[in-house]
């Protein structure tokens, strides 16, 4: 019987596409603070951190979660750098706590005074590596542009399709106050086709957002004297095939990222793809969304496009899709964002969502990564921890 | 004939882009663009081709993977119309594309020589080098009809 792992404590800051009136650290600071107090915990709770350390100072050689052990003025048993975010991270943790190295992790992470203005070509960290992808003028989105293009060619999924599933992650980041955002749209279908071409077939209203913030989650199996109701981690794991973005994009080669993964995750997690009543995918497109539902056997290969059509993963739908309005609405944040989709699942099965409540929601399923990635994570996160 | 705007421009690409940095394991493909030849990685032992180069094969792990000359002409397996330039200077639209070499491997490159709209998947396309300087770059163009 594995010892139940659960997440006590969430926190976000304010968020926006640019924050220019603090700092990195002040923010993950704000949010590591934050998400203990959100637990009923204190810094003397904490024994391990999964947690970036954007400078000033710190080392280049080693992770950067050992300056937190400095920061925090207490020894940690255990850090993780592989990726200080989302369900990887939770995986990480959850790993460790039932290997006896820690029992409290905050994962935590953001980003400030960062960007370049809006209007500003875009985020650095879009653009890698300058032998076989960057010097073509090849950037993340572009990547995942070069997928759907060919799921198109081979499956004749449309742009309508995808400009649903677009316009519904929106829609629901507009009644989101925590949503960048918060209070555009409402849109329509057309609305999204009628926004500019960016890289095609993706239009800019089909594309994450940049912005600044930060967040962080406490992960524990100390599971007495809780403030609030805990969300059990019931499974977690990645699958790895490449680093990230430094291959051309196959879809052939890559298109099914995440298929043997979610397979385990669901085992693990003793539940069946039907047990899911809220999704957290990681939507860089939207045009994700529609291949994470047949990767993950909700529908067969090519009939994703089919599958989102109407009010299937619309809040009141039976698939309720990216529920604070994902990476197109909601916040992107270098690394953090995975995390942040980890704090909305736990939001929704804690029932404290408000106007975009999925009524019900017992479990929840978050991913990141996808094919130009070169990885896929998912977290399976449950009420009961049976 | 070719309208210019749609050609590769030297000087563009100089303020534009992000410059290759060949490392001791890309120089023979850098050397072989010198050269006029686009050359891929093949392993020894199982015949796989890899890309993007590698210390060994990505198939079987053999070590070694020897340096043979490709066709330089494929299909149009992908493509992207970039509108909204990543880095100032660059000049937009332009294509960025995925080709399917005849011998069955696959390589990013740019789509140049044609109007970015008459551009479609499958299309047939042709090896065309260009000296940007301290690199020669391998663009591709559509290839002309038989």
């Amino acid at each position: 019987m594995k010892r139940p792992v659960a997440v006590v404590g969430v926190y976000e800051t304010r968020q926006a596409k640019r924050i220019t009136d603090s700092t990195a650290m002040a923010l993950i600071t704000e949010a590591f603070r934050g998400a203990l107090d959100d637990a009923g915990l204190s810094v003397s709770d904490v024994d391990g951190v999964a947690a970036e350390w954007p400078g000033p100072g710190g080392s280049d050689v080693l992770p950067g979660s050992m300056d937190w052990a400095h920061q925090l003025g207490r020894p940690l048993s255990w850090i993780s750098d592989t990726i200080t975010a989302g369900p990887v991270a939770l995986a990480d943790a959850v790993s460790a706590i039932r290997n006896g190295q820690c029992s409290t992790v905050v994962i935590a992470g953001g980003q400030a005074s960062a960007l370049p203005q809006p209007g500003a070509n875009v985020a650095a960290y879009t653009q890698f590596e300058n032998e076989f992808i960057g010097v073509w003028g090849a950037t993340t989105p572009t990547e995942f542009a070069l997928i759907a293009r060919r799921h198109m060619d081979l499956f004749g999924t449309t742009p309508e399709q995808i400009a649903h599933v677009a316009a519904t992650i929106r829609n629901n980041g507009r009644i989101n106050p925590s949503a960048v955002m918060y209070r555009r749209g409402p849109y329509s279908v057309q609305d999204v086709l009628d926004s500019p071409m960016v890289c095609s077939p993706m239009h800019l209203l089909e594309l994450s957002l940049v912005s600044e913030g930060a967040a962080a989650m406490v992960v524990t199996d100390r599971l007495d004297s809780l403030k609030k109701e805990p969300i059990f981690v019931l499974g977690a794991g990645s699958e790895i095939r490449s680093n990230s973005y430094l291959n051309p994009p196959v879809y052939e080669e890559v298109g099914d990222i995440g298929r043997d993964l979610g397979e385990r995750v669901f085992a693990n997690a003793c539940r069946g793809i039907e047990d899911i009543d809220v999704f957290e995918f990681y939507d860089p497109t939207a045009f994700e969304v529609i291949r994470q539902f047949e990767v993950l056997g909700y529908c067969k290969e090519g009939e994703g496009g089919h599958f989102v059509e109407g009010g299937r993963i619309g809040l009141n739908g039976s698939h309720p899709i990216n529920t604070d309005g994902g990476l197109l609405s909601h916040a992107h944040l270098r690394i953090t964002q995975m995390t942040q989709k980890v704090i909305e699942a736990v939001q929704q099965l804690r029932g404290e969502c408000g106007p975009r409540q999925v009524q019900g929601a017992a479990n929840a399923l978050v991913s990141a990564g996808g094919p130009p990635a070169g990885f896929y994570s998912l977290a399976i996160l449950g009420r009961d921890s049976s | 004939m070719t309208a210019p705007e749609w050609d590769f421009d030297v000087d563009e690409w100089k303020q534009g882009r992000l410059h290759p940095v060949p490392t001791d394991l890309t120089q023979p493909y850098w050397q072989g663009l010198r050269d006029d030849k686009l050359l891929v990685q093949r392993c020894r032992s199982c015949k796989q081709y890899i890309f993007r180069p590698e210390f060994a094969c990505t198939k079987c792990f053999a070590p070694d993977p020897e340096w043979v000359e490709s066709s330089g002409a494929g299909i149009l397996y992908a493509f992207s119309i970039v509108h909204r330039p990543p880095r100032p200077g660059m000049r937009t639209p332009f294509v960025v594309g995925v080709v399917e070499l005849a011998e069955g491997w696959h390589m990013m490159t740019n789509i140049v020589g044609c109007d970015p709209d008459e551009v479609y998947s499958s299309m047939p396309v042709v090896l065309r080098t260009a000296d940007v300087g301290d690199v020669v770059l391998p663009l591709f163009e559509r290839a002309a009809s038989v």
